[in-house]
């Protein structure tokens, strides 16, 4: 081999490393930035207090307890909707205009920008259908939102059941709904909730979506039917109202590890799930 | 369908393409018409529907005055021990914190505050919508209507910051208004040292944009002024540059900004109350003097306590 | 008993594909009520002012609704983000996919799960009190700035190019990669002449899902971007993409002024729709000629 090919496999190969590293090293630049100065802010009284500029307080309890809210409102409506879609394509569609129709929307939902559905939820759930700023109102946007991508893991973790239960089961003279119900969606159980728990990071992380439907009120939600403010509006309305950097990066530290925390689990449960074999 | 070709390739993929993998070069045409099509579509649709979804948000104030219900029909309609407030955005937040108070001192009595805007709130009040209205502003001499009451609960003051590293300590007014309408361009023209001058202001349609723009008598600002979302944006962007100039409401002062006097005017309590601070808008309620007595008297006479008025001095200047 | 049961099965049958329409009707829905409310407002200003219009003073006297500087900025930030993310992005992916030893790239994976979880808001506080002030200073000009834009939603776009990229990567036959090494190719001829043309369409994929986030974000650009309404001259000068147009000002805006704003909606829509349309004719050119591997995709990061 000539040597300069050698050494331009070298060169690249630095090169390669380089901005692999560049990229790495932005990512511990953030962490390190909201480590150093969350971490110092973040306390009992912090988490569990309430939030009021006016009697100086800066706990973040009303945001976790919105954040949860609106994360298992939305995982119900979607789930529901997004598991029996994905058991229709799944199981039941034949290629056809319908299937066609049903993809090509799901396909576009995914493209579409969290604010544009902010629009939406704004105009559609909180003005027309009158739910105001409220849970119920972002929940529905959100549920739009993970939609797509809910049916599109669903529908793959219900293929990768192995056929032969499917035909066995139907040989035995079971109908299809039984099979699906009794077979395949346990089989696909494991795989369809760490899809779902992938879509509560994006719940979680998403603002813009929520900004418009469910308001700023930095109050304890009472119900579906009231406003509220998640943890990531309210690491927004402090970057934009307070400028106070001590309780903003704390709480921005806490939802990183709350979302972090999520796709770890995530992580950990896939291998699981892969090395089973289902 | 196997599960590979779940993934989004684009959105438009298998709407044309249906089951082929790849886009075969005789297709090109077929998106384009696929696209016109659709936009036409919903264009069509949209401009039928569209008429008819405009916001009920619609604000105009029609200019037959209302005449007053009397105090008893009302009485039979509405639950006494409500109180409802409609209004301002930016007076909300404060009215908020004051009727909490308000309600742990008088559990009988609950607040409703809505925040939908000044121009909604005066046309709640003269429906008899609302018992009070909350409004950012000086009302105008035809939104008056005869009966209606205008008290001033508190003073929001918009200071004028810069970099605490710039050597300028005053500006007058009209140094201002040239700053914000692109006229200067320099520190040096107003006395500071040579380097362009980098303005910050607030978006489109704010209280404090609104209230600023006309109190220091800016047409329009410049358009390479940056522009903020909030008052903490705004110091953020002042502190961190030493060239700049912003306008924060006076609550939201912290030390890594320099306050300066306008026309030799610091805004201190003194200057506010005795006028001689003009950058301020009240924060007011507006309501019918005849009306139904449902704890609203009660709630007039707590915003003038000493509780309400050192809640309020936390952000804004308490009104005489 | 058969026969109600068929019925039953019949019924449920019915209730999946009404779940399954539910996403035809949510994007009907959302097209039309976005047009609907952003239509009067573009009819009244008209499309042609209304997109190359220069001016955008929605609450002057005498207002103005041109969003053109806006339109400009989205395909600018988006444009400077895609071109700084692609070589690094598709670096780590080759690095993950097979220039790094095994128990490397195991540590290196959950690193960029970590990188995608870090919401837009967060990166957006970062680039304010970190990356502004550092332009600001180092470079000159105000430091929100098309250039804090750019860099910020190029990491935000690199966990999904790195995890896409490398997950097509590893889909590539591995008879064809041992056929380069048996022709005499070094392990970077290997990758770049072997491994990503036949990974093509799944990089590609990648990119596409990576320039609609760009688009599409809107949270981390607000904060970062300055917000004024021109046509930047330089990197170091600020801009106002039209998402962050939308979230700046819907709060209090009046009828005309928010269906002004729901018109910059339609336009974003549009666009995005443009620029997929666009990619999928230039990959169909691209990836028509090489072999192309279609990538499995386990988890399907958020676009």
């Amino acid at each position: 081999m000539p040597s300069w090919r050698k050494y331009r496999d070298y060169a690249v190969k630095t090169l390669i490393w380089l901005f692999a590293s560049a990229a790495l090293g932005f990512l511990f630049w953030i962490l390190s930035d909201l480590v150093v100065n969350g971490l110092p802010n973040i306390s009992f009284d912090f988490i569990t207090g309430e939030y009021n500029e006016y009697k100086g307080i800066t706990g973040i309890a009303p945001m976790i307890v919105t954040t949860l809210w609106i994360i298992s409102v939305t995982l119900i409506v979607s789930g529901i909707i997004g598991v029996s879609a994905a058991v229709y394509l799944a199981e039941y569609s034949k290629p056809g205009p319908t299937a066609r129709l049903i993809r090509f929307a799901l396909e576009s939902l995914a493209g579409i920008p969290s604010i544009i559905y902010g629009l939406f939820g704004y105009v559609f759930f909180k003005n027309m259908l009158k739910l105001g700023f409220s849970i119920l109102s972002a929940s529905l946007t959100l549920a739009v939102m993970v939609l797509p991508f809910i049916i599109g893991s669903t529908e793959i973790a219900l293929r990768n059941v192995n056929r032969l239960y499917r035909d066995g089961s139907l040989a035995l003279g079971a109908t299809k709904l039984y099979t699906v119900v009794n077979l395949i969606l346990p089989c696909a159980a494991p795989r369809i909730i760490t899809a779902m728990l992938l879509a509560v990071g994006r719940i979680a992380g998403e603002t813009a979506a929520v900004y418009f439907t469910a308001g700023t009120v930095y109050r304890y939600p009472e119900g579906i039917m009231s406003s509220g403010r998640t943890l990531s509006v309210h690491i927004y309305m402090l970057a934009k109202e307070t400028g106070n950097r001590n309780e903003t990066y704390a709480s921005a530290l806490l939802l990183v590890i709350f979302i972090s925390l999520i796709h770890f689990i995530v992580n950990a449960a896939s291998r699981v799930i892969n090395a089973e074999k289902i | 369908m196997d599960p590979a070709r779940i993934n989004l390739s684009g959105c438009f993929n298998r709407m044309v393409y249906g089951q082929n993998k790849r886009m075969p070069q005789d297709m090109v045409k077929k998106v384009f018409f696929g696209l016109v099509n659709f936009l036409v579509i919903i264009i069509i649709i949209s401009a039928s529907t569209a008429t008819r979804n405009i916001d009920d948000r619609d604000i105009k104030i029609d200019e037959t005055d209302p005449t007053p219900l009397d105090a008893g029909s009302v009485l039979l309609v509405k639950n006494s021990a409500v109180i409802t407030i409609e209004g301002s955005t930016s007076a909300a937040v404060l009215f908020e914190v004051l009727a909490e108070a308000f309600m742990e001192k008088n559990p009988e009595i609950k607040v409703e505050i809505m925040a939908n805007g000044t121009n909604a709130a005066i046309k709640a009040v003269r429906n008899y919508n609302a018992d009070f209205g909350m409004v950012s502003r000086h009302l105008k001499a035809n939104e008056k209507t005869p009966g209606m009451k205008e008290i001033i609960i508190a003073w929001d003051v918009l200071a004028v910051v810069v970099n605490p590293e710039n050597r300028i300590g005053n500006l007058q007014r009209d140094q201002i208004s040239a700053i914000y309408s692109g006229r200067i361009t320099n520190w040096s023209a107003v006395g500071g040292s040579d380097m362009p001058i980098h303005v910050i202001s607030r978006e489109e349609g704010s209280g404090t944009y609104q209230a600023f723009r006309s109190l220091a008598g800016i047409e329009k600002v410049t358009r390479s002024a940056q522009v903020t979302d909030g008052n903490g944006s705004m110091l953020e962007g002042v502190a961190g540059k030493i060239n700049s100039i912003g306008y924060v409401s006076m609550g939201f002062i912290n030390n890594r900004v320099k306050v300066i006097s306008i026309d030799g005017i610091y805004p201190t309590k003194e200057n506010i109350l005795n006028n001689l601070y003009t950058l301020k808008r009240p924060f007011s309620l507006i309501y019918y003097e005849q009306r139904e007595k449902n704890g609203t008297d009660e709630f007039i006479e707590f915003l003038h306590s000493d509780e309400a008025r050192s809640i309020i001095s936390k952000k804004y200047i308490p009104a005489e | 008993m058969g026969i109600t049961n068929r019925k039953w099965e019949k019924a449920v049958e019915l209730i999946f594909l009404f779940s399954a329409l539910i996403s035809v009707f949510s994007l009907a829905a959302i097209t039309v009520y976005l047009f609907a409310r952003g239509f009067p407002a573009i009819r009244e200003i008209g499309a042609i002012n209304f997109i190359f219009g220069m001016e955008w003073n929605p609450t002057a006297d005498n207002p103005s609704y041109g969003i053109f500087p806006m339109i400009y900025a989205s395909a600018a930030s988006t444009a400077g983000a895609v071109i700084l993310s692609v070589p690094v992005g598709l670096s780590a992916a080759v690095l993950l996919a097979a220039v790094a030893p095994s128990c490397l790239a195991n540590l290196i994976r959950p690193c960029v799960d970590l990188l995608s979880s870090i919401p837009s808001v967060v990166y957006g506080y970062f680039g304010l009190t970190v990356i502004v002030p550092l332009i600001s200073e180092y470079l000159g000009g105000p430091g929100n700035s098309l250039l804090a834009v750019i860099v910020l939603l190029a990491v935000m776009i690199l966990p999904t190019i790195i995890k896409i990229s490398e997950n097509s990567l590893r889909a590539v036959p591995v008879e064809i990669i041992r056929g380069s090494y048996a022709l005499g190719a070094t392990k970077t001829e290997t990758i770049f002449k072997v491994m990503i043309p036949a990974a093509g369409t799944g990089i590609l994929s990648s990119i596409i899902l990576g320039i609609g986030r760009a688009v599409g974000e809107t949270m981390a650009v607000i904060l970062v971007c300055g917000n004024a309404v021109q046509i930047p001259r330089s990197v170091l000068d600020m801009v106002r993409p039209m998402t962050a147009n939308i979230a700046l000002e819907m709060s209090y805006a009046d009828p005309f002024h928010e269906s002004a704003l729901f018109g910059t909606g339609i336009v974003l829509f549009i666009f995005i729709a443009a620029v997929n349309i666009i990619i999928n004719i230039l990959s169909g050119r691209i990836t028509g000629r090489n072999m192309s591997v279609q990538p499995v995709l386990k988890n399907r990061t958020e676009g």
